[in-house]
């Protein structure tokens, strides 16, 4: 699964409206990946122009 | 339990909240939903400017209104509050990576007719944003922030929205929710749409920065080895501020290699940049898509953003909404009334003709094209030392392609004759889009569960 380094992450929010699955929200101003739904297609590491999503594992 | 309202407005950008406002003033009930908390701040990039200040852009004449602190749009005769600072743009330059300019005006001469020079106005999109939020709620709309949309349901008799464990109920949708809307999609209007490239940037408000002027539009290009990168820089309206963006439409492009070639490598442009302090930094992430031909399906309208290629700026943004907010508040009343109904079908009408015929979104695209097209940097460098006198004063993004086919159309002899091998390069600006983009649409496409 992919999860956003608060860090980095500025909430603009690009990658919520490209994830493909709608694993993304935003939570109280914050951008929250739901592992639930998280398939590591990778869409969100691919266009951050941040870099702030990071793969912790790969899709099983 | 749910809440039911006249309409229902997805999303609190500057289409959203004119929808809301029109909606609003024309005493309907309506619900403007935003997943953020805070409408007013700002984390996503944007040139926070109104472009084409001086002539008409997607159908309208942009005013502003200094004494009175109004931004007036004259054809749609709308207005709305802006009780914050300006700066007037008085030019676009374009800089080919060695420095040569292709200028859209020269700010010494624009400057000397004031407001009515300007080709531009830069203004703080959180004061515009805390204006509109007055405007609207001043006309009875309910805000509901925290709502992260994701799903909208029609029926025959209305809509029903939900996220973030709410429900509301409304006889009419407005979709506001930007580009690469989840609306859009859920409807299913992503499968007929062209798919071009992303649009990919980051960048920030920085002080101390050189450049050649601090009110005017100032772009480059670089060519990274995949494709290109760009900056684009927009006059701040605080004193020795600039908004510095970066982008690049192929996410091979690493944003941050374009910055330091930018700031650091060029010695051109990385002058401007010794001294540069960083302020607040943003990024946004989108895919461009061709924009969709009729915007309405199941109760739902879409404004803005929402059914565009990319971007309609700020302007078009504004216009979009308040035209959907007053169409959905005379669908309304038409179907009380009982009278025949147009106010929808007056929408797509105006959508089609300005959005789709007079705003064709290839020459939006072929903005960020044009080094596609002239591919090596000595292209780029050489075209822009043919240029000797400036191109009209210019921030009209349709506009300045139509005065630079034109200027490429008279250098044709001299290039002719100079550098016969460019114009096979130069022929393909008359390619579909698809045809330039193709390398970037094939490594960037979106997944195709994504429609």
């Amino acid at each position: 699964m992919v999860r956003i380094n608060t860090d980095e992450c500025v909430s603009c929010g690009g990658c919520i409206d490209l994830c493909p699955t709608v694993a993304i929200r935003m939570v109280d101003d914050r951008v929250v990946i739901d592992p639930e739904k998280c398939t590591t297609c990778k869409i969100c590491v691919q266009v951050c122009p941040l870099n702030a999503p990071r793969v912790l594992e790969e899709a099983g | 339990m749910t809440n039911k309202y006249d309409v229902i407005i997805v999303g609190a950008g500057p289409a959203g909240l004119l929808a809301a406002k029109a909606a609003g003033l024309a005493g309907m009930k309506v619900a403007l939903l935003e997943r953020k908390s805070e409408i007013s701040s700002l984390e996503r990039m944007c040139g926070q400017t109104l472009v084409s200040m001086n002539d008409y852009y997607f159908d309208d004449l942009v005013q502003y209104n200094r004494e009175g602190k109004k931004i007036v749009f004259l054809n749609n005769g709308f207005s709305c509050n802006y009780e914050g600072p300006t700066q007037n743009c008085y030019a676009w330059h374009i800089f080919s990576p060695n420095g040569n300019r292709l200028a859209f005006g020269l700010p010494e001469e624009t400057r000397k007719k004031g407001d009515y020079g300007a080709v531009g106005l830069a203004y703080d999109k959180e004061i515009l944003f805390r204006c509109l939020l007055e405007e609207v709620t001043a006309a009875g709309v309910a805000v509901f922030t925290g709502i992260d949309v994701d799903e909208v349901s029609t029926s025959d008799e209305g809509v029903t929205v939900s996220g973030s464990n709410k429900s509301f109920e409304g006889l009419y949708a407005i979709a506001a929710d930007g580009t690469n809307s989840r609306i859009a999609r859920q409807l299913g209007y992503n499968r007929d749409r062209t798919f071009y490239s992303y649009l990919l940037s980051k960048g920030w408000y920085m002080r101390n920065v050189k450049a050649p002027s601090m009110d005017i539009l100032m772009s480059s290009i670089t060519y990274k080895p995949v494709a290109p990168g760009y900056m684009f820089i927009f006059p701040r309206p605080y004193d020795d501020e600039l908004n510095v963006v970066f982008l690049a439409l192929d996410a091979r492009v690493n944003l941050d290699e374009v910055a330091d070639y930018f700031m650091k490598e060029n010695p051109f442009t990385a002058a401007w940049f010794a001294q540069a302090e960083l302020l607040d930094m943003h990024a946004s992430a989108q895919y461009i898509f061709s924009p969709i031909a009729a915007p309405y399906r199941k109760r739902v309208l879409l404004a803005g953003d929402t059914g565009s290629c990319q971007e309609l700026e700020n302007s078009g943004a504004m216009i979009s909404g308040w035209k959907a907010g007053s169409a959905i508040a005379a669908a309304l009343k038409e179907d009380r009334v009982g009278t025949a109904s147009q106010g929808i079908s007056n929408y797509i009408q105006w959508w089609q003709k300005t959005y789709i015929e007079k705003c064709p979104h290839e020459a939006y695209i072929m903005n960020f094209a044009l080094p596609y097209v002239l591919d090596a940097a000595e292209d780029f460098n050489y075209i822009c030392s043919l240029v000797k006198e400036p191109l009209p004063p210019c921030w009209n993004p349709y506009a300045a392609m139509n005065h630079m086919g034109a200027l490429v159309q008279s250098l044709v002899p001299t290039i002719q004759q100079e550098r016969p091998e460019l114009m096979p390069k130069l022929a393909r600006m008359s390619q579909p889009m698809t045809e330039i983009l193709a390398d970037t649409t094939e490594a960037c496409k979106p997944p195709a569960h994504f429609d």
